[in-house]
């Protein structure tokens, strides 16, 4: 065991915190706009610090920590289109702030107002699908990382996990994201201070002169100019921003866990204004983890697995009485993802799959309390399936590429329809339909393909997801304007 | 290749500084919006109430 007994005190001490503070919120919450938006009454900085800590996750430090270690400087590359993307769409409110003046709850819900509710019930079996995926691979992985650093043997790691779990479960399932927010903002209090503490100790410890000659020694100039050998040529050339600028501006419209706080925001102006912060926020989101990778290859050298490069990382670098910090410090980060993204998926499963269904079927709408109790059923289906498809993940390639092309299952779709569905009155349901199914198959044949090929091309079915979700859009909304009814969809 | 290295230090600094500066202001301001979201949802859930009587 690696923890000293003041390591373990410090985070048994935040756990009963966490957990105290989460579940007593439930005396706030009367209705599902409370429980799933927190009646939209977040301010600008809780809305900035809830999308920080939402966002950032064990897994988040580890898969950027892995491209820095396999990368050195160049892969610092991937947190710009983050930061321009967040800026512009903050700036301009593209699609952002049409979509908060609906005053809806789940971005599924965009398409059953725009198009129908067949369409919604599509794309919310997507996203369920494509969230899912993604969220499945975080327990394990973060088993992995605790079990490192810890030292905690790895058969009893997953039962660590299903008890951190279980904590996040049950005040989520109690306040929703009135719960969310408040945890989140000591959560993020932990986090900020352990990253501060990780990059500072690791520069001072290791030596910026150090690190640099580590990188040029094992990667020469690929290793520190993005466009070596060429732009086009480069793994973090012009094809990856260009993925990447769509991939994020994509995200930031249509990812639940993200979109939430955008409609628990107090009005347009806030949100707005919490994307322009974000940009700046997650360009260090990004930054300071790749950096930690690099600083593991310049510490522990080229030969350990670059999954395990950060865990590795802490427990060699950081002093014993510290570590105990660092971990709550972690696991605040991760549960804060985990609160968010189990009442997010979970509500787009009890709002845009059961709701809707039920919807078409008995053309009835659920109350307020029944939305809210289906809704706190499905989160715990939802953990426990995650925890029981986790013991079986296997990932190839970067589990950065990994996580995106889930969420690109049904982003390309959903940003072409989002973009077209709200600038242009002649959009159709046959559009909406095509888009979506055309930019699904780029990141199907991802997941799908073995390890070499899906490495080598990973860009190009990236940004070609977009590309044939705007063509699948064009060729449906020409087909049914030209052969369909003549009735255009209505506008909201 | 000197000038990739000038750049990414620059960026590094610029991240880590901008992290710090904006992790504080928002753990300090945060608070009060915490106090006005618990007072919105508590009106909220009061006149709910009342509706409901």
């Amino acid at each position: 065991m690696n923890l000293s007994y003041l390591d373990i005190i410090i985070i048994i001490i935040y756990l009963i915190l966490i957990f105290y503070s989460g579940s007593i919120m439930k005396k706030y919450v009367g209705g599902i706009s409370d429980y799933l938006v927190a009646d939209r009454s977040m301010g600008f900085h809780l809305g900035l610090l809830s999308m920080m800590c939402t966002e950032i996750g064990i897994i988040t430090y580890v898969y950027y920590a892995e491209m820095g270690f396999k990368a050195g400087f160049v892969a610092l590359m991937v947190a710009f289109p983050t930061a321009i993307a967040f800026y512009i769409l903050g700036r301009t409110g593209f699609i952002i702030k049409p979509l908060i003046e609906m005053k809806i709850m789940t971005i599924p819900e965009f398409f059953s107002r725009k198009f129908n509710t067949r369409v919604r019930l599509y794309v919310g079996v997507l996203m369920a699908i494509g969230g899912i995926l993604n969220f499945r691979v975080f327990p394990g992985v973060e088993a992995n990382f605790i079990n490192i650093v810890t030292g905690i043997p790895q058969e009893y790691v997953l039962v660590t996990m299903v008890v951190l779990l279980t904590v996040v479960l049950l005040y989520t399932l109690m306040g929703g994201m009135v719960s969310v927010i408040l945890t989140n903002y000591l959560q993020y209090a932990l986090l900020s201070l352990g990253m501060i503490f990780i990059t500072l100790y690791g520069v001072i410890k290791v030596g910026w002169t150090e690190i640099l000659n580590v990188v040029k020694l094992n990667y020469g100039e690929k290793g520190i100019n993005p466009f070596f050998p060429s732009a086009t040529e480069s793994e973090f050339g012009i094809g990856f921003i260009i993925w990447q600028l769509l991939f994020w501006t994509s995200i930031l419209v249509s990812w639940q866990a993200i979109s939430m706080r955008l409609f628990s925001s107090r009005d347009t102006k806030t949100g707005q204004k919490i994307y322009v912060w974000s940009s700046l926020l997650f360009l260090s989101r990004a930054i300071l983890p790749v950096f930690w990778g690099i600083i593991a290859l310049a510490y522990l050298g080229p030969a350990i697995e670059p999954l395990d490069a950060l865990p590795r990382l802490i427990i060699n670098l950081i002093p014993k009485g510290a570590l105990g910090l660092i971990l709550a410090a972690l696991l605040a980060a991760s549960m804060s993802t985990y609160s968010s993204y189990l009442l997010s998926w979970s509500s787009v499963v009890s709002q845009d799959l059961i709701g809707t269904t039920i919807h078409l079927f008995t053309g009835k709408e659920l109350s307020s309390k029944k939305q809210l109790l289906v809704s706190r059923i499905t989160m715990a289906a939802v953990m426990i399936f995650i925890i029981w498809w986790s013991l079986f993940h296997k990932i190839e390639g970067y589990l950065y590429f990994y996580l995106n092309m889930t969420g690109m299952l049904f982003i390309p779709g959903t940003l072409v329809c989002l973009t077209f569905g709200i600038y242009w009155r002649k959009t159709r349901t046959a559009g909406a339909y095509l888009a979506i199914t055309l930019g699904a198959l780029p990141p199907l044949a991802y997941l799908l393909l073995p390890e070499n090929i899906k490495t080598a091309y990973a860009s190009e079915m990236g940004w070609g997801g977009f590309l044939l979700a705007l063509i699948g859009m064009l060729i449906g909304n020409f087909l049914q304007n030209t052969f369909g009814t003549n009735k255009l969809i209505q506008k909201v | 290749m000197k000038s990739y290295i000038i750049f990414w230090t620059l960026v590094i600094a610029f991240s880590f500084i901008s992290f710090f500066y904006m992790s504080v202001r928002m753990l300090i301001y945060g608070i009060p919006e915490l106090q006005e979201m618990f007072r919105q949802l508590k009106r909220t859930k009061s006149k709910r109430e009342n509706n409901n009587r």
